[in-house]
């Protein structure tokens, strides 16, 4: 995949697929804009050459011949209508094909983009997570994809659009009067100046405005989560009075803004109005002396009346325009980004003894070496331990060994199954584990489905044979949907406790080779600990286990536990090893006595 | 019918406070929009007077007056909007203000049984709804409706006959609006709840990316995806055709109007009864009435679609709470936001439960039966028991967060209701099982139960919960900033400064809901010891994981299902043998193993 792409590479990319509904939807603007200006004519036409006594130009003449001629249509005036019906018939329909092919291509392009965004922020490595926060990521898929969309879609379009009818009202304005064209576009330069410059500022304010609101919902945030705090201490005075002043900071920026949008809209209107004023009064002169003719005037009005609208919103598009290009860009440094490469590599077969063998391997972090010359054994069926303190890198130990950190940062040697671990294809790779992360994390959807989450084709007998084995029928059978109750964000809320079994259940229903468990028992009670231990220890006592915690109970029955301290291997041996020399382990032991 | 009524009598409500500036904003309208229905007035003058009589002689009055109008027509505009625009933003002022009142007042089963995120919304999007539509809609429907009424009139003066036909397109008009608006507006719902699936995925890929990651399931995570953007494509392209249709009509309907003009009112003008310059200001007319219409149907049906907004404002502003003082209490104590504190007496900490019986409020089963219980200052009670057993409920009604449903709880012999919930909580420490800091820095957090702490008694909080020597040693000391909801500290340091808020505020009574969440060994310890420095000399409830906590409590509780299965002391219920005994063996068998 490419990795650094440019503006123009970006749009090329994400077109694909929709940019032939854009260039449809335009090319069917481009006519719509000409049909739009034939029923003023048509109207100019009657009441000039049929209901008046000007002299027509060729064209109108022949077509008023083809009709009847003048005095034919006088006594038929139901001919011009149907004209202007048919005209509008024919306009109607080729303007609903503009707008569906706008709508479709729209529609296209934002599913392709937002498609091409998930998959590809999937796969971007962890270490790009831990420099990005999930509000910003979310924020880059979502609102910024908006206005992307916003832009291709409608400002583009509408931009194309207002040239457009800009240049053919001015070739049927010249047409008419070329002076009086002269004078009325000297004003569209200042609308559009104007409006430009007013939407920049406004744009600022609304910043602001925007931090503000992000402060007074912040409070009501806080205060939700905290409100057992709050209520503890007595402090809804306080809470309440700090609200309402920030809420009215808010409303006061929000009032200014209010007032600086209604002179904006109000002396756009000043303007415009002047324009229309000018070109009125100096029309009629025209129109005196004898210039221009009285249909003339008529259809030169309307549309300087049809203009002013789409002049005034030209600004306002340009304006976006600058929003749009930032939002690109910061879309584009998520695509840039580099994905992990998970297929590239060789398949790892056979039984090879020891299952894992870590020599001497290192591991930094920004410049910071966090791991240092680690070994570590693990053979098949065995239950291995890792203690240590916060920061000790038990958790980073695991990465590493998963390769869930960039490959090429690992230095050293890691031989998985007899083959090197960075030879193995990274999706493959990863299966080989399964892991109880420290903080477990649930899919919404139920519970069934979290626990048979590493694959659809689990069947509901094993996942409740791994529901039974991590202690979580009991719980499981208490809620009144059983299985299929709905958990995450929007679901019912299960305990520290519960997910951390429904987690255990999860990576068991995995099958996978090594089973991890990181700090995976620290919400149960010793009663559930020690129950699923024991199931762990005996009926799965032929799948190789990493085990960290910082209770030793639960570490006491490993064939091998390692102490880290400070990113290196302290010490390594059985727990009666362990505790028969002088060293930290003994120390944590006697802590916890 | 009587929905609306009420929509309209709410709108009323929240817009009283401004009715005076409310009626400014409607003149100031109906002056802007009655002009604008008068400008093509100027345009059938310019026709009929300068073009048709070939005479220039009211030209200067003619641009004076255009001037003038123009003019007043902008300042009409100028003071409607700022106007609009204040009323709307005022009023959500006082809607969130209200609303976040009454949540400091709420009793805490409502925030049991509501999601953040939705009270959240009430307080926040709710609101701003309500105000837009009070103030703009009604803008909407002054300005549009100013200007159709003028612009009818207008042509039923001009012409009565060509106005029937023009009417009759005008009510096509409105009724093909009636129809489109309602679908767009179910239609547009669908696509902002698709939306928030969508967002929904997003998030839910982000922030378990590690899950995702290590059960390598990105591509089933895709698939999903996929699925919801199909949908989501449909909807959208479903609302694309709906509005296209709707414009189509539109601009169908107003060719319909254009022709009609020039053949009826063409054959006026034939006949000499009508000039040309009133058959153009006829036109722009039959053209200009079509907008307006559009726009009141749009409004009304808006007008219609906020009722759920205020309904769940309502339901929030009109939720009972659960415990309340009397007004006899209220009036010597206080209430929340005016507590009368000179009124307050000092707390010993004697609490008793007195043949208490309770049920939670949306349960069916009494998880307290004539309990009784005496624990005298001073004493520690540890209420130990299963993940989920139901080990807070004593808990929660000492601090009247619920009350009995029979029976009394009685603090230094006076049933606790005799007193306002402020004195109550003011005397009572809660140190939470997930403590919750304020983001700010940890002074803040330290001031927030003690305004007037000296940085000495600060300091002296901290070192007595072991905590001084973390907080040294970051940059800042007292001044770091803990982050929201405190991100910035582990969850062992979060926990000893949340300890130390507690021993700043000095309460009689403490609540201590252990943390179960993992902290090292070392931390551990220091946790352990600033609980006895904390529990020393109060009485002290602990909702207990670790049983070796709590050994020298004066009284053990052991809850299985919500009920108490066993009280007594740690000797007492060791030497019973029953479950209590089970729970501290299995604790200890492992390492009892070993040791042999």
């Amino acid at each position: 995949m490419n990795t650094n792409i440019t503006k123009a590479g970006f749009l090329r990319q994400e077109l694909k697929g929709s940019l032939l509904f854009f260039i449809c939807s335009m090319l069917l603007s481009a006519v719509t804009s000409v049909i739009d200006l034939i029923n003023p004519k048509i109207i100019s036409s009657v009441i000039d050459n049929i209901l008046g006594e000007e002299g027509a130009g060729l064209l109108q003449k022949s077509i008023i011949g083809l009709l009847g001629g003048r005095e034919y249509i006088r006594e038929h005036l139901w001919i011009p209508a149907i004209l202007i019906i048919c005209v509008a018939l024919t306009g109607g329909m080729i303007r609903y094909a503009q707008s569906m092919a706008n709508a479709v291509g729209a529609e296209r392009f934002v599913q392709k983009l937002r498609c091409d965004l998930f998959t590809h922020t999937e796969r971007l490595p962890m270490s790009w997570y831990g420099k990005n926060s999930t509000g910003d990521i979310l924020q880059r898929c979502t609102s910024d994809v908006e206005t992307v969309k916003q832009f291709v879609s409608a400002q583009l379009t509408t931009l194309v659009q207002t040239v457009l009818s800009l240049i053919f009202s001015i070739i049927f304005m010249a047409g008419i009067n070329g002076r009086l064209t002269l004078i009325a576009m000297l004003f569209m330069p200042v609308i559009i100046g104007y409006s430009l410059y007013f939407h920049g500022k406004i744009g600022e304010t609304f910043m602001k405005a925007d931090t503000e609101e992000g402060i007074v919902s912040g409070i009501v945030q806080e205060n939700l989560t905290g409100i057992r705090v709050v209520r503890a201490f007595g402090k809804e005075r306080y809470e309440y009075d700090r609200f309402t002043q920030k809420n009215r900071t808010y409303t006061d920026l929000w009032i200014r803004l209010m007032r600086l949008m209604s002179v904006f809209w109000s002396l756009g209107d000043l303007i415009s109005g002047l324009q229309v004023l000018t070109v009125v009064a100096l029309g009629a002169v025209f129109c005196v002396k004898g210039e221009i003719t009285a249909g003339g005037y008529i259809a030169f009005v309307s549309y300087n009346a049809m203009l002013t609208w789409p002049v005034r919103e030209l600004g306002r598009t340009i304006a976006d325009l600058s929003r749009a290009g930032v939002a690109i860009d910061r879309i584009r440094y998520i695509l840039s980004a580099a994905p992990e490469d998970m297929d590239n590599g060789t398949h790892t077969e056979g039984a090879a003894e020891p299952l894992i063998m870590m020599r001497s391997v290192s591991f930094s972090y920004d410049d910071n070496e966090v791991l240092h010359d680690i070994s570590f054994v693990l053979h098949r069926g065995e239950k291995v331990g890792i203690i240590g303190g916060t920061g000790s890198g038990k958790t980073t130990l695991t990465d590493v060994l998963t390769r869930t950190v960039p490959t090429s940062d690992i230095r050293g040697e890691i031989i998985y199954n007899g083959m090197d671990a960075k030879t193995i294809a990274l999706s493959e790779y990863r299966r080989e584990f399964a892991r109880v992360l420290q903080e477990p994390f649930l899919f919404s959807g139920s519970i069934a489905h979290n626990i048979a989450i590493s694959d659809d084709a689990i069947s509901d007998r094993k996942i409740g044979e791994c529901a039974e084995d991590a202690a979580f029928m009991s719980s499981i059978l208490k809620f009144t949907d059983g299985f299929d109750t709905y958990v995450g964000e929007r679901g019912v809320t299960l305990s520290g406790g519960q997910k951390q079994r429904c987690a255990i259940a999860a990576a068991l229903a995995a099958d996978s080779s090594v089973l991890i468990l990181d700090d995976a028992f620290s919400a149960l009670d010793a009663k559930t600990d020690a129950g699923i231990r024991q199931t762990l220890f005996t009926k799965y006592r032929d799948r190789a286990m990493i085990i960290i915690a910082h209770r030793i109970t639960t570490l006491s029955g490993c064939d091998r536990i390692y102490v880290l301290d400070k990113g290196r291997i302290a010490d390594v041996g059985t727990h009666e090893e362990l505790i028969a020399r002088k060293g930290i382990y003994r120390d944590i032991y006697e802590l916890q006595k | 019918m009587n929905s609306r009524n009420k929509t309209l009598t709410m709108m009323a409500d929240v817009s009283r406070p401004y009715r005076r500036q409310m009626i400014v904003m409607i003149t100031a309208g109906l002056i802007s929009s009655a002009i604008d229905s008068i400008l093509p007035l100027f345009n059938r003058y310019a026709l009929d007077h300068f073009v048709a009589l070939s005479t220039l002689d009211t030209l200067g009055i003619f641009i004076i007056l255009y001037a003038a109008v123009l003019l007043v027509q902008v300042l009409g505009n100028l003071v409607s909007t700022a106007l609009c625009g204040k009323i709307e933003v005022s009023v959500n002022r006082d809607l969130r203000d209200k609303s976040f009142y009454r949540l400091q007042s709420l009793s805490l089963s409502y925030f049991n049984s509501n999601s953040i995120g939705s009270i959240h919304s009430r307080v926040m999007s709710d609101t701003s709804k309500i105000g837009e539509t009070v103030a703009w809609r009604l803008m909407d429907i002054v300005w549009s409706g100013a200007y159709l009424v003028s612009i009818l009139i207008n042509m039923i003066i001009i012409s009565p006959k060509l106005f029937v036909g023009i009417f009759v397109l005008m009510l096509l008009a409105l009724l093909g609006s009636l129809v489109f608006q309602r679908k767009l507006i179910k239609v547009n719902r669908r696509i902002r709840e698709q939306n928030s699936i969508l967002t929904g995925h997003l998030n839910e890929m982000i922030t378990g990316i590690r899950s995702v990651k290590s059960f390598v399931i990105e591509d089933r995570m895709e698939g999903r995806f996929t699925e919801e953007t199909d949908k989501m494509r449909r909807l959208s392209v479903r609302s694309g055709h709906l509005s296209s249709m709707f414009s189509a009509m539109i601009s169908l309907i107003s060719a319909l109007s254009l022709s009609i003009i020039i053949w009826r009112g063409g054959n006026l003008t034939v006949e000499g009864a009508m000039q040309i310059g009133t058959l153009s200001v006829f036109m722009s007319y039959a053209l200009g009435m079509l907008w307006p219409v559009q726009q009141i149907v749009r409004t009304l049906t808006e007008i219609v679609a906020i009722k759920a907004n205020w309904e769940r404002y309502t339901a929030l502003m009109s939720t009972g709470t659960d415990v309340s003082d009397t007004e006899e209490v209220i009036r010597i104590y206080g209430d929340t936001f005016d507590p009368k504190r000179e009124n307050w007496e000092d707390m010993h900490g004697d609490v008793e439960f007195d043949k208490v019986c309770f049920t939670y409020p949306d349960g069916d089963t009494e998880v307290l039966t004539d309990f009784s219980l005496k624990v005298p200052h001073g004493n520690m009670v540890a209420i130990v028991g299963e993940t989920g057993a139901g080990k807070s409920t004593l808990v929660n009604l000492v601090c009247r967060f619920y009350e009995p449903t029979s029976g009394r709880v009685l603090i230094d012999g006076r049933d606790v209701r005799e007193r306002s919930v402020q004195w109550l909580h003011s005397h009572i420490g809660y140190v939470l099982q997930t403590p919750h800091l304020f983001s700010g820095t940890i002074r803040d957090n330290l001031l927030y139960g003690s305004p007037d702490a000296t940085e000495g008694q600060m300091k002296a909080a901290l070192e007595a919960v072991n905590a001084w020597d973390i907080v040294s040693s970051l940059e800042n000391g007292l001044d770091s900033k803990v982050g929201e909801g405190g991100q910035s500290l582990s969850t062992g340091q979060k926990q000893l400064i949340s300890f130390a808020r507690a021993i700043l505020a000095d309460p009689a009574i403490l609540i201590l809901d252990e943390a179960t969440a993992s902290v090292d060994t070392i931390t551990e310890k220091r946790i352990q010891q600033a609980i006895k420095t904390l529990t020393d000399n109060r009485t002290s409830f602990v909702i207990a994981h670790r049983l070796s906590t709590i050994t020298d409590a004066d009284m053990i509780i052991a809850v299985i299902d919500g009920k108490i299965a066993e009280q007594g002391t740690h000797e007492e219920l060791f030497a019973k043998k029953g479950y209590y005994y089970e729970l501290y063996m299995r604790q200890h068998e492992d390492i009892d193993r070993v040791v042999k």
